[in-house]
């Protein structure tokens, strides 16, 4: 104790947040420094920043950040004086693109960890997409992020099925990310978002509970210096968001929904004909943040969404059964960020989160056959994360998080229930890990351990982690991660169909072993000056005890409860070069990977196994003299990827129908059948595309606002999705079909007040 | 330049790959596709046996109606018969199958595969109620003796004079000895009147192919698809009375 004591209140150091004045945003992974001194440190992604060990004397401190102006503060450091110096930047007029490059390269200064993408919502919204930006297709053309098709919004990292991936959003654990609209589209609301993070592999000791990768949103803290909001338009959806002071805080509400019900139903009143689409999502975030004291923070998160789909049979104008079906996810977080001491900084999470599906069936006639079925996930997290940071060298974080599962499934009928199942589990973490730097700024390692209690089977799981980080040069390093994973929640649909409502989850039971991974992960990071950057990582993940439906349904995946044991490997090499000119800036990410899965003594590829996978993304300021276009930036994806595994039809044959004992001639008769080859005998054609996006600022009526044009699949590429043979023709016709079969527009507008 | 060559060829070798990689395996022969099931009855000796010969075709080739150049023989005990081609694809012959006998499958032609195939016939039945031509009220049951080899049981019946047929399959469990029919298992279409009944029993491959899982493509044969399978057959007559 006493050891704690001196390494807590012996010298004489400075802490504090870094902000942006304009909104009061934290700025993660700001510089902060002194002017006269050789010494310095950077904040976290939270704003926090710490610098020990300063001398006595009068100085002039500074933090600086790509975007922003530097802002000096001189002071007065006295023997064994804590300082809590808070930093608000003003933002320069310089666009604001560099701001990720920057946080980036003080990553790259600080962190030890590999497989790291970050990103804004600017460069989210930057991003061609299909009538609505979405964050997670933007995460799609990340290295090792494959999708599966055109229209997929779900995220295969590194031949990990989507169920891998531990989705986060302000502490809440969001267990269905991409439902909207029968899974196309996300249920993050990009205009909501502030940070991105996404650890593809390798992920530390803070994160468990899935094998593949983390997903960590972070929404924006809402404008605390004045109100302000944004509107805007689209071809499917219109949103809204309000943000702005209150005493002592902030808050920020923000919503949106699709109207193309709405936009049917208007024409139909108009012309006359009965035509309906009924169906519309609707998503929302709520958030408040309270400081009531300069050392706490209080933020209250809220979460919702909802898919509807409902239609009514009638006959002639009398309704004559209706159904409906609702999905959503729901959400609430509570976290408490509290200043323990100028090295120990703790955040405390209370968290709930839902995702239920609502299934109604009426019948007007005979209510006798009315059914109700629902199926839920209920998660409520207690959680506590501690970062201290003894000294220069040492930057510890620990913790304790304990959930509490619960799954429903149920069917009622009129008056009575007809199936209730309702099964329950505890999930209980804790948490080591040390940054440590060895020799500064060369040799750095991180290494830590989660250990998990899971109630069912009484499993107890270590699972180590180690990363390694070698400056080999000024602007270069090496990487090297090792960790296992444990995940304690399988899916019982399979993923590897093109499509899914949503995910059926369930908790391992007790007499399966826990599905495992281990990663190995080698890599090297170069950066080109201050604003391009350049990694290559191998990486290697075995999987052990994979719980797999058994069902390989193309199309829409549905829960078995049959599940087969596999065990499986994926391994590959992600190439990633970012760059950020002042008009030109933009990616390329290829990705090379193998995955293979093994069911008994078979081996085989998944449906998602892209062996090839390259993404450029181009940002390009439109020059200011061309008319009508001026302040206008243009974006282009191009996409060129393997086509994905398939199970050929390799030949055709009359299945043959026989009854040996008819007294009719017609005892023989038949179907035509056609064999398949090998699950993975085959791959699609190649896929290539090319979308375009065109965005221009305006000012009118002294508010700023932005129109934009979406134009995917420009040069109407045939991106084949399966095939089929026409029967009817001898032989018979194969046919190819495309989710995108021609050049898709879409366009909107923004209002900023 | 030494780097900017470095790197077209990086990306020659890159894009050349994501060709290679296109398809892995396109081979496939074509091979026989038959269609047997053997028959044996209580009450006859010789019986026409037939086996309905046809292939598989890729997918890109014209079909043909059925094979008629086959040389297709059967083996049973210690005899050898040819089956002859008939017409539309049939070859059939005459043969004295008796329960139990194991009887394999031959098939030869020029570019196919040499199929085999064996089925073992199952039987005999045996009816323990009701006697031959004896009468049976409608709350009365239809009781079989298991056979040996049988994986599904098939009953068959239709009035003398008149139009009720009605019929009713039974999967028996690893233990059960009799089959149990309730007359009333057979819905509400019985009448009062005289019965023609049949039951057949049918082995595992017939009972795998047609009724547990109609997509696997071969069950008795090898080297080619199809079903290779056999069955048995008896009957009775009796009065169903009030």
């Amino acid at each position: 104790m006493h050891f704690l004591y001196l390494m807590l209140f012996s010298a004489s150091s400075i802490s504090g947040f870094v902000t942006d004045a304009a909104n009061g945003e934290k700025l993660g992974f700001a510089n902060i420094y002194f002017e006269d001194l050789d010494i310095g440190s950077a904040a976290n992604e939270l704003g926090y920043y710490i610098i020990h060990s300063v001398p006595i004397g009068s100085y002039r401190i500074a933090c600086s950040y790509i975007g922003y102006e530097t802002k000096i503060v001189p002071v007065q450091v006295k023997g064994n004086s804590k300082l809590f110096i808070n930093f608000e930047l003003e933002p320069t007029l310089m666009e604001v693109e560099g701001v990720s490059v920057s946080a980036e390269r003080m990553r790259f200064e600080k962190e030890v960890e590999v497989s790291v993408v970050t990103f804004t919502p600017r460069e989210i919204k930057a991003v061609p997409s299909l009538f609505e930006s979405d964050l997670i297709k933007t995460l799609q053309l990340m290295p090792g992020v494959v999708a599966m098709h055109d229209l997929s919004n779900k995220m295969y990292v590194r031949g990990g099925s989507p169920d891998e991936n531990l989705v986060l959003l302000d502490g809440i654990t969001v267990y269905n990310p991409s439902t909207h609209l029968f899974g196309l589209f996300s249920t993050f609301n990009p205009d909501a978002v502030s940070d991105v993070e996404l650890h593809a592999g390798g992920f530390p000791a803070e994160f468990g509970d899935r094998l593949s990768s983390t997903l960590n949103i972070t929404t924006k803290e809402g404008n605390s210096k004045k109100y302000s909001g944004a509107a805007s338009f689209g071809l499917i959806t219109s949103k809204l968001l309000i943000e702005g002071p209150i005493p002592k805080g902030s808050f920020l509400l923000c919503g949106r929904r699709t109207y193309f019900d709405a936009l049917v139903w208007g024409y139909s009143l108009i012309t006359g004909d009965s035509i309906s689409l009924p169906y519309y999502f609707w998503d929302g975030i709520a958030k408040v943040n309270f400081n009531p004291f300069p050392n706490d923070r209080f933020t209250l998160t809220a979460l919702g969404g909802s898919d509807v789909l409902e239609f009514e049979e009638s006959f002639g104008n009398r309704p004559e059964e209706k159904i409906k079906l609702e999905w959503g996810n729901r959400g609430t977080s509570l976290r408490w960020r509290r200043v323990l001491h100028p090295k120990l900084y703790g955040e405390f999470i209370g968290a709930w989160s839902n995702f239920l599906t609502h299934l109604w069936y009426e019948d007007y006639l005979d209510s006798t056959n009315n059914i109700h079925f629902y199926e839920d996930i209920t998660d409520y997290t207690i959680k506590g994360d501690f970062d201290y940071y003894p000294n220069d060298d040492h930057s510890i974080a620990y913790g304790l998080d304990y959930k509490y599962l619960q799954f429903n499934y149920n069917l009622d009928a009129t008056e009575m229930r007809l199936i209730d199942r309702e099964e329950n589990a505890h999930l209980t973490s804790a948490y080591f890990q040390d940054q440590w730097s060895i020799y500064p700024p060369i040799l750095s390692v991180q290494y830590g351990i989660r250990s998990i209690y899971f109630n069912l089977g009484k499993k107890l799981c270590l699972d180590p982690r180690i990363g390694i980080k070698a400056r080999v040069a000024t602007n270069t390093a090496l990487n090297l991660a090792w960790g296992k994973y444990s995940q304690f929640l399988i899916t019982l649909n399979n993923q590897e169909s093109y499509f899914s409502i949503f995910d059926f989850w369930r908790p391992v039971v007790a007499d399966n072993d826990i599905p495992t991974a281990y990663h190995i992960i080698a890599g090297v990071e170069h950066w080109f000056g201050e604003k391009s950057r350049l990694t290559i990582e191998p990486y290697y993940k075995k999987y052990f005890n994979l719980l797999i439906p058994d069902q390989t349904n193309m199309f829409f995946s549905q829960p078995v409860e049959n599940l087969q044991t596999a065990t499986g490997y994926a391994t590959g090499v992600d190439f990633f070069f970012r760059k950020d000119f002042e008009d030109l800036f933009g990616w390329i990410s290829y990705s090379l990977a193998f995955t293979r899965r093994e069911i008994g003594q078979t081996w085989y590829s998944p449906r998602y196994d892209r062996r090839h996978n390259l993404n450029i993304v181009i940002g390009y300021k439109i020059p200011r003299f061309i008319p009508v276009l001026k302040h206008s930036t243009l974006n282009l994806r191009w996409y060129f990827a393997t086509g994905l595994p398939y199970a050929e039809d390799l030949a055709r044959y009359r299945r043959w129908y026989y009854y040996p004992y008819s007294e009719y001639d017609e005892m023989y008769w038949y179907e035509w059948y056609n064999i398949k080859g090998p699950r993975d005998g085959h791959r699609l054609p190649l896929n290539h595309r090319l979308d375009l996006h065109l965005e221009n600022n305006f000012r009118i009526f002294k508010l700023n606002g932005s129109w934009y044009i979406d134009v995917i699949n420009v040069y109407d590429n045939k991106n084949i999705l399966f095939y089929t043979y026409e029967p009817g023709e001898d032989p018979p016709e194969k046919k190819g079909y495309t989710l995108l079969p021609i050049p898709v527009p879409s366009f909107g507008f923004e209002i900023r007040f | 330049m030494k780097k900017f060559n470095a790197a077209m060829s990086l990306l020659i070798l890159i894009f050349c790959s994501f060709h290679c990689d296109s398809i892995t395996d396109t081979e496939y022969d074509n091979q026989f596709n038959i269609c047997g099931v053997l028959r044996a009855d209580a009450y006859s000796i010789l019986m026409v046996q037939e086996v309905r010969v046809d292939q598989t075709y890729k997918m890109d080739e014209r079909s043909e109606p059925w094979v008629d150049d086959a040389f297709v023989l059967l083996s049973y005990r210690t005899q050898l018969d040819t089956l002859y081609y008939y017409d539309g694809g049939l070859y059939h012959d005459y043969c004295d199958f008796e329960p139990l006998d194991t009887v394999s499958i031959m098939a030869i032609k020029d570019g196919l595969d040499t199929l085999f195939g064996s089925t073992i016939i199952p039987g005999p039945i045996s009816i323990i109620h009701p006697n031959p031509h004896n009468t049976v009220s409608f709350s009365d049951s239809i009781i079989l003796k298991i056979c040996d080899n049988g994986a599904m049981y098939y009953g068959y019946g239709e009035k003398i004079e008149g139009w009720d047929r009605l019929e009713a399959y039974y999967l028996p469990e690893e233990n059960d000895t009799l089959i149990i029919i309730p007359l009333q298992g057979f819905g509400d279409y019985l009448g009062v009147g005289y019965y023609h009944f049949q039951f057949v029993v049918f082995d595992s491959n017939y009972y795998n192919y047609f009724i547990d899982n109609d997509s696997i493509v071969s069950a008795g044969v090898t080297g080619g698809i199809g079903l290779f399978g056999s069955s048995y057959m008896t009957e009775i007559y009796f009065e169903l009375v009030e």
